[in-house]
């Protein structure tokens, strides 16, 4: 087994020589692809944001035109009698 | 990754500025982006290559690396030089794209070729140094071995034993921890040994 330990280190020792390749400039049109890809990641980001504003906005509309309906039509029912009501109506209707 | 005593933190000597490229870059400056592409290219390309995993293009990855690097840019920190951000993001791509592939099956002495023959017949009649004109054969037979381990196993030995990296660089660009690192050299060796064992065997049949 040390043997083959011995083998080992010396093909790895030998493989670790081998000459590098040349190591090219880089390839016609790879930074021209680079920069696109990221353009578009930009832009997807962008659309997606556009549209979680634009649900938010209608979200938040739908809220509001309800909150404005509840607010106009519920006062003019019970809530707005029972507001009109001072301390000595409750006393009176207490004795009667 | 790229140990030349003349790559510093401002790239290469006589080179352009390329932490005024990333700056510029991260502002959305097309031109800063192509020249950190094309300064730093070479380097990412001899990563690619030494962990390049079968069937996929070099140029492929390569640019994965880059789109990676490109996405990530406002998370570099600074700290270290941009050529050893850039060299993680790509030994981590490469080590991704391995691990998207399958081992292959044993290795058989009918499997190799005539070089790596000769390479392991050097190996069992001498024990001295292989020559150096076996270096290329054996670098080829060695990427064979190794397409037998997993992507941890082949890593670690591509960084320890081919690119005579240290355990604390390798800890650094991969993020394991050194026992870590330790234990999957230790079984990547022993795999390695008892392949070579087995091929050895072959032959003397």
């Amino acid at each position: 087994m040390r043997n083959m330990d011995k083998a080992l280190n010396r093909l790895l020792r030998s493989a670790a020589q081998a000459p590098v390749e040349f190591a090219p400039s880089a390839p016609f049109g790879l930074d021209d692809r680079v920069l696109a890809a990221g353009r578009r990641g930009r832009v997807t980001e962008l659309a997606v944001l556009i549209k979680v504003i634009r649900h938010g906005l209608i979200w938040a509309s739908v809220l509001m035109i309800l909150a404005l309906a509840l607010s106009h039509y519920a006062p003019a029912g019970a809530l707005a009698n029972d507001t009109d009501l001072t301390a000595s109506d409750w006393t009176i209707i207490g004795h009667e | 990754m790229d140990r030349s005593p003349n790559m510093t933190a401002r790239g290469l000597d006589d080179g352009p500025d390329l932490a005024a490229c990333v700056e510029r870059a991260r502002h959305n400056d097309e031109e800063a982006a192509r020249t950190l592409v094309r300064e730093t290219y070479p380097m990412v390309i001899r990563i690619v290559r030494a962990h390049l995993p079968r069937r996929a293009s070099e140029e492929d990855l390569a640019q994965t690396v880059y789109m990676k690097v490109f996405a990530n840019l406002n998370q570099y920190s600074g700290r270290v030089p941009i050529q050893n951000w850039i060299s993680r993001i790509a030994v981590n791509t490469c080590y991704n794209q391995l691990q998207a592939e399958r081992i292959r099956p044993e290795l058989r002495w009918s499997d190799l070729a005539e070089e790596d023959a000769f390479v392991l017949e050097s190996l069992a009649a001498s024990e001295g140094e292989l020559a150096p004109s076996e270096s290329i054969a054996s670098r080829e037979l060695v990427e064979k071995m190794l397409a037998r381990l997993s992507p941890p196993e082949r890593l670690v030995v591509t960084l320890l034993h081919l690119e005579e990296k240290s355990v604390a660089e390798i800890s650094r660009i991969t993020g394991w921890t050194r026992p870590m690192v330790k234990i999957r050299a230790f079984r990547a060796r022993l795999k390695l040994r008892k392949l070579l064992k087995t091929l050895m065997e072959e032959h003397r049949a």
